[in-house]
């Protein structure tokens, strides 16, 4: 049986706004085991970035996290120092952003950005980070590492910068790697090439990723196990293709069936209807029921929580859980 | 690049010319002046007040001295002293300003306020005291200087780190393990780097027309140096009688404080890609 790498437990996030509070997470559950890929899909402003943020401790600074465990391996991640903190972002976990574009910094070439990394990361002399940069580079399957190198980020095209990134990111050898859409701000070729890659490194590294995404052809391509977050909970979680075929939440299926297919083209996509609840006031109970077409009484009186329903199978929803 | 849009804008190409000229005077000072012992050989008493001739292209001055040799030695100290204020300054204020800005909270705070202080006095005043203070010499004016002018680069340099810090970039590198000082020193400084260079040339000319202005006052250079300012306080007496005196260092400084606001401004506009797209360039 495989292990646990990261688990966590009832996370709560507040913001501090000048509206109000905002929760943005409210007891978020989900687990991660080693070397696998675990996508969190959602709606914009669902809550899958700042859980991210949350597991590496950078969440901005308005918010905090008020709630909650986040376990990686033994240790509670939100016990650590910042120091701490500080050893193990790039190094045992990292993270890669949604634009690569602005995640490297302009002034310098790319080489000289992940060389320093290196350094910081291992304790490297000079010529040992430069050969280790461009083993990173050659991992990411750049085509020249050592011309790469040498350019500055602008000089890149985008996908090519997100190879970088994906470079810096894994040249600690982390155990796990979190991937906020890292794949949506290049085109579909290039985002295909990506994953693929991607999910290379992962087999021969046992590398556990949580990818972040709302878009649900990749997470069939790509995850072992899926968690759909709406308004900052989890609402169903479980193995990627019994999720996908067989969705167990309302809000799922509705997420599911608004995918438009080539078969259904002439007709009316069924959308979810509504938009997203206002977080500062949430709805009574549970938090999707205003939109919900099943919602019953007890849906506006109490929150669900997040039972098991079947094996490895979860969801938060009264009906599905009577 | 910078260099061929330069040279698409006349007057910074003019003044460009003028800067390489008057640092090219500077440099080769001993070897450029017709008298080079004006500066520090004995004086011809006899020879003062002579009026401008072939022999004395500008002049004499009260001790019998060249004013056009006097001129250039005085090129070099006001080169000098622009660029170890500007540098003074720069030295202080940038950190500081990238400090203020990527910390924010109470050391921003701090920092500003620090600044504040600063410049709520005017500039010259607040120069004069410090200058009075720290007794009357070259090098005390241009401490004095560059203590009532540090506040402007900590402005400029905060403004930029405070909007650098947002950028993704910045998180990126916390993402993957940077401290704080190491994103400061390697994301945040070099970025900020284009508008400190434009403002400090732009500040060269201002910063040698208030070196002169201090000396002018008498808490600068002190007699018997070829100090432009100086030497203009010196020939303010005579202004009508040997109006070569005060006039000559006067059209230096001049020439000096226009080349370097114009190429300050030529540069911005060179490295500010906004301003040039406007221009259709």
């Amino acid at each position: 049986m495989t292990k646990s790498l990261l688990s966590v437990q009832d996370l709560r996030v507040d913001f501090d706004t000048y509206d109000g509070v905002v929760k943005a997470l409210d007891g978020v559950t989900f687990r991660i085991l080693e070397g696998e890929i675990f996508g969190l899909v959602g709606e914009t402003g669902c809550g899958k970035t700042i859980t991210a943020l949350s597991i590496i401790r950078l969440v901005p600074e308005n918010g905090r996290i008020t709630q909650g465990r986040i376990l990686f391996r033994a240790e509670d991640l939100l016990q650590k120092t910042e120091e701490e903190m500080r050893k193990l972002r790039g190094g045992k976990i990292s993270m890669i952003f949604q634009d690569p574009s602005v995640s490297l910094n302009p002034v310098f070439t790319v080489g000289e950005q992940t060389t320093h990394i290196i350094s910081v990361h291992q304790n490297l002399e000079r010529d040992d980070a430069v050969r280790k940069t461009i083993e990173a580079f050659e991992l990411v399957a750049l085509s020249d590492p050592e011309k790469t190198m040498k350019q500055y980020p602008h000089e890149l095209s985008g996908g090519m910068q997100q190879r970088v990134m994906i470079a810096m990111a894994l040249s600690s050898d982390p155990d796990m790697l979190i991937a906020d859409e890292p794949t949506s701000s290049v085109d579909v070729t290039i985002q295909a090439q990506l994953l693929k890659r991607l999910m290379q490194i992962k087999s021969t590294r046992n590398l556990a990723i949580l990818l972040i995404t709302h878009n649900m052809g990749i997470v069939a391509e790509t995850c072992d196990k899926v968690g759909v977050m709406y308004a900052g909970n989890i609402v169903e979680m479980g193995p990627m293709r019994e999720v996908l075929k067989n969705p167990l939440h309302p809000y799922t299926q509705g997420l599911l069936a608004a995918i438009p297919k080539p078969e259904t083209r002439r007709t009316r996509l069924p959308l979810v209807k509504g938009s997203i609840p206002d977080l500062i006031n949430r709805p009574q109970g549970c938090a999707f029921h205003p939109r919900c077409p099943y919602a019953i009484d007890v849906c506006q009186a109490e929150k669900p929580v997040l039972l098991e329903n079947g094996p490895g199978r979860y969801a938060a929803c009264h009906l599905v859980n009577r | 690049m910078t260099l061929h849009i330069l040279r698409k804008n006349p007057l910074s190409f003019i003044s460009l010319i003028i800067i390489l000229f008057l640092v090219f005077l500077a440099v080769f000072a001993s070897w450029l002046a017709p008298y080079p012992d004006a500066y520090q050989g004995t004086p011809h008493v006899e020879d003062k007040y002579q009026p401008p001739s072939l022999t004395h292209l500008f002049g004499t001055e009260y001790l019998g001295r060249d004013v056009f040799s006097l001129v250039i030695f005085g090129t070099r100290l006001s080169l000098t002293a622009g660029l170890m204020i500007v540098a003074l300054s720069v030295v202080i204020g940038w950190p500081l300003g990238v400090i203020a800005g990527y910390s924010g909270g109470k050391i921003d705070d701090l920092i500003m306020r620090t600044t504040d202080m600063f410049l709520a006095f005017p500039s010259l005043v607040l120069a004069l005291v410090i200058a009075f203070v720290l007794g009357p010499s070259l090098i005390n004016s241009m401490i004095a200087i560059s203590v009532t002018w540090w506040p402007w680069y900590t402005r400029l340099a905060r403004a930029d780190a405070a909007s650098l810090k947002e950028r993704t970039f910045v998180e990126a590198s916390k993402a993957i393990g940077l401290s704080d000082r190491s994103i400061m020193v390697r994301h945040i400084l070099p970025n900020t780097m284009a508008p400190i260079i434009v403002q400090s040339t732009m500040d060269l000319g201002t910063a040698i027309l208030a070196e002169a202005g201090l000396s002018f006052l008498g808490l600068g250079a002190q007699p018997p140096t070829p100090e432009w300012g100086l030497m203009i306080s010196a020939g303010r007496a005579v202004a009508f009688s040997a109006w070569w005196y005060a006039t000559f260092p006067g059209v230096f400084i001049f020439l000096t404080a226009m080349a370097f606001n114009l190429f300050g401004d030529g540069l911005r506009e060179a490295l500010d890609p906004r301003l040039r797209r406007i221009r259709g360039e």
